[in-house]
């Protein structure tokens, strides 16, 4: 699936977030983005989500499109976007009241008005896809971080989209845990997939990305392949801010 | 000059006695002792009071003093005597000391002015569905029960004539001489039915301890009925009748030492009461606080869900009306809110010229007062719930595609409900007890029966602990059905 993100702007009052950010993913392709915070990452995510209203310019997820709108008559329930396109959360946002198996379900059988029968076997083939086929009937509060984050994919993984943002999804889990994750969005990719992350895994951004960008002040500053922009970036500000990652 | 000034008061007070202290109801007491908006505080007793100030040669300062519990703080030592129609029966003289009567009081049933159907109490017994309304703790009470006659219980008789006269909640009312003469009397909707009935003594309550005082008021009192002040000031209240030529003949009251033969025989089958008789009327109650206490609570929840949700996500139109609501029903006390949905409603209904009549029952007025006094406070327990649910779990909804109705059915309320029940249920056990004040409205519920028990019977402890037990059996289970529910919202924890 096509992502096209055109001039997008966006503030918070009078901090201006995104300050005509453009960047494209191409079907398949799995992009990186990096950057300080405070830089705009997560509110980009948010935006072509359609969870946030933008100010100005275009976004365009395959057929669907993102118009500018004001933000006091936005809602972020009305946006098409979401039938091709899932997102996770960095603090997994998992419905505690629901069974695992109840959170995957719950928007197949609503949304989707599939069976339960239907919905349920559905979630039971995701859950042994993330490797959690035994805790289907566990509740969230009964689980670790990492899984809670595969349970999260797998709720998305469920809506069957062609893209997957994923918003810094491994930074509230310990560093033992975040490879669990990881692997399971690698599998992802491997079957072709779109991903579009923001992360602080430089490891995982050279074993995996297609392309990393480089997002400084709501712009981006410098985009390639993650071999140019790890390791031998133009930008003396991409050097500092990845060995700063490094340590 | 300005020195001597402190000293002068100090002599002119210790010249004057201290003054004896009299404590009397004067919230809807005509003739008693009642307020005038003219004349301050009146009454036929009060002109006895300065009369007897006079023979005792001592100031006689009033306390304004519940009805129901003249007794209970005359024991206390809260004053050094009650006086305020205290009728003389045996359970009373068991408890304190009586002066000598100083009216013979009798009871008149009072019926409104077009009644057709009967014009006496047998009359009234035997009409399908007429109700009797009176006071609790009062002869005339007693005489109704004993005839079983379906009674209604006010705590004024102001409360009592009105609602005969407008509501038409009740088909008749039945109390003491005075206050029929002095409420039912001047009103043209209201006639006497027959003659009045069932003599007794009003006498003034001592403490048994203060022994001299009493015999020093006895004498007061003999003084005044033979100087003929009584007469007069019973003359002036147009009280006066052939019954009071025996209080002179004070041989009667001290020889039989039973003011007459109907009341001797209620007192006789009042002496007779025990547990077995008391438990089943306090279960009664018990059931009607229940009733109440569901009912009410429903109303409540089913009125404070919508109002939360105008206040969260209404039209600014809407928010505001639901803000308003809120802080009007907040700000009220319920004891008002009662009052007037009672007794404002059917004067409103009346005097518009309304062809409806807004005469509401007792249950229905206590319901409603209560429902729509706690929807405030759910919906803004509810309100406060739903915005303690995260942010994110609205995201997560909307990024699956979920739309707005469905992610707050499926995935937010049920989150707030959670939040929301240790408050509701507090709410609950607080709306159970507030279930007392409906007695205000006539409803006979748990408390209200406990006192009408305790007066009638002056069993003040036992009654109270039995009545305490019948609560905490109730409330404490609410508790623990609070926690099962809990248990059962949060699945996660079983």
């Amino acid at each position: 699936m096509h992502i096209k993100a055109q001039e997008i702007r966006k503030a918070f009052g009078k901090r201006l977030v995104l300050d005509g950010l453009t960047l494209e993913v191409a079907t398949g392709e799995t992009v990186v983005i990096i950057g300080p915070s405070g830089s705009g990452k997560s509110t980009f995510l948010r935006c072509l989500n359609g969870l946030q209203s933008i100010d100005s310019g275009t976004i365009q997820v395959g057929d669907h499109q993102l118009e500018a709108s004001n933000e006091k008559r936005f809602s972020p329930f009305s946006s098409e976007v979401r039938k091709v396109q899932g997102m996770i959360f960095q603090d997994f946002n998992l419905f505690p009241h629901m069974s695992v198996l109840g959170n995957i379900t719950e928007a197949p059988a609503r949304v989707l008005k599939q069976s339960q029968t239907e919905a349920r076997n559905l979630g039971l083939e995701l859950l042994k896809k993330v490797g959690l086929e035994s805790h289907a009937n566990h509740y969230p509060s009964q689980l670790s971080g990492g899984q809670k984050q595969r349970v999260a994919i797998a709720r998305a993984l469920a809506m069957k989209p062609k893209v997957l943002l994923c918003d810094e999804v491994t930074s509230s889990l310990d560093p033992e845990l975040k490879h669990e994750v990881l692997d399971v969005l690698e599998k992802l990719k491997s079957e072709g997939m779109t991903l579009l992350m923001v992360t602080h895994e430089i490891g995982f951004a050279k074993k995996a990305a297609d392309k990393v960008v480089f997002l400084a002040e709501g712009k981006v500053v410098e985009e390639g392949p993650p071999q140019q922009i790890l390791e031998s970036p133009e930008n003396s500000r991409i050097r500092t801010f990845i060995s700063k990652l490094m340590n | 000059m300005i020195l001597q000034i402190p000293l002068i008061l100090f002599l002119a007070l210790a010249q004057t006695p201290t003054p004896l202290i009299w404590a009397g109801d004067e919230e809807g007491g005509a003739p008693y002792v009642f307020r005038d908006s003219k004349l301050g505080r009146v009454g036929f007793e009060l002109d006895i009071i300065s009369a007897l100030a006079e023979e005792l040669k001592r100031p006689i300062e009033f306390k304004q003093y519940a009805f129901d519990s003249l007794i209970p703080g005359l024991l206390k030592g809260d004053f050094d005597f009650a006086m305020n129609g205290l009728e003389i029966n045996q359970e009373r003289q068991e408890k304190i000391r009586f002066s000598k009567p100083y009216y013979i009081y009798r009871q008149q049933l009072v019926i409104r002015a077009d009644e057709k159907r009967f014009n006496t109490l047998l009359g009234c017994k035997n009409t399908q569905g007429a109700i009797v309304g009176t006071m609790d703790g009062t002869q005339a009470e007693r005489l109704l029960n004993q005839a079983k006659i379906p009674i209604r219980i006010y705590s004024s008789a102001t409360e009592a004539y009105a609602d005969l006269v407008s509501a038409g909640r009740i088909d008749a009312v039945f109390l003491d001489l005075p206050m029929a003469i002095s409420y039912a009397l001047p009103d043209k909707r209201l006639q006497f039915a027959g003659k009045p009935t069932a003599r007794g003594f009003y006498a003034i309550g001592f403490n048994p301890k203060n022994e001299t005082l009493a015999k020093e008021v006895d004498a007061a009192i003999d003084a005044l009925k033979t100087n003929g002040k009584l007469r007069s000031i019973l003359v002036k209240w147009n009280l006066w009748d052939e019954c009071q030529e025996e209080l002179s003949q004070g041989f009667l009251f001290e020889e039989e030492g039973r003011p007459d033969a109907i009341t001797h025989s209620i007192l006789e089958e009042n002496q007779a009461w025990t547990i077995n008789r008391y438990l089943p009327l306090l279960l009664e109650g018990t059931f009607v606080t229940i009733q109440l206490t569901l009912c009410s609570f429903a109303l409540a929840l089913v009125l404070g869900l919508p109002l939360s949700l105008a206040r969260l996500y209404g039209t600014p139109w809407l928010k505001s009306l639901a803000l308003l609501y809120v802080e009007f029903f907040r700000g009220i006390p319920v004891l008002l809110l009662l009052f007037f949905l009672y007794f404002g409603l059917p004067a409103i209904a009346e005097s518009s010229g309304l062809n409806i009549s807004l005469a509401l029952s007792p249950f229905i007025a206590a319901t409603l007062g209560l429902g729509l006094n706690y929807a405030a406070y759910e919906a803004e327990n509810f309100r406060a719930s739903i915005q303690s649910v995260p942010q994110g779990q609205w995201e997560a909804a909307a990024s699956l595609g979920m739309g707005k109705t469905l992610t707050f059915r499926r995935i937010i309320l049920p989150q707030a409900m959670r939040i929301a029940l240790p408050t509701t249920t507090n709410d609950l056990v607080a709306l159970f007890k507030d279930t007392s004040i409906a007695s205000v409205v006539a409803l006979v519920e748990l408390n209200k029966q406990y006192q009408i028990l305790a007066k009638s019977s002056l069993k003040f402890v036992e009654l109270g602990l039995i009545t305490a037990v019948l609560y905490l059996a109730l409330s404490v289970p609410l508790g623990r059905l609070a926690r099962v529910l809990e248990k059962k919202l949060t699945p996660e924890k079983r």
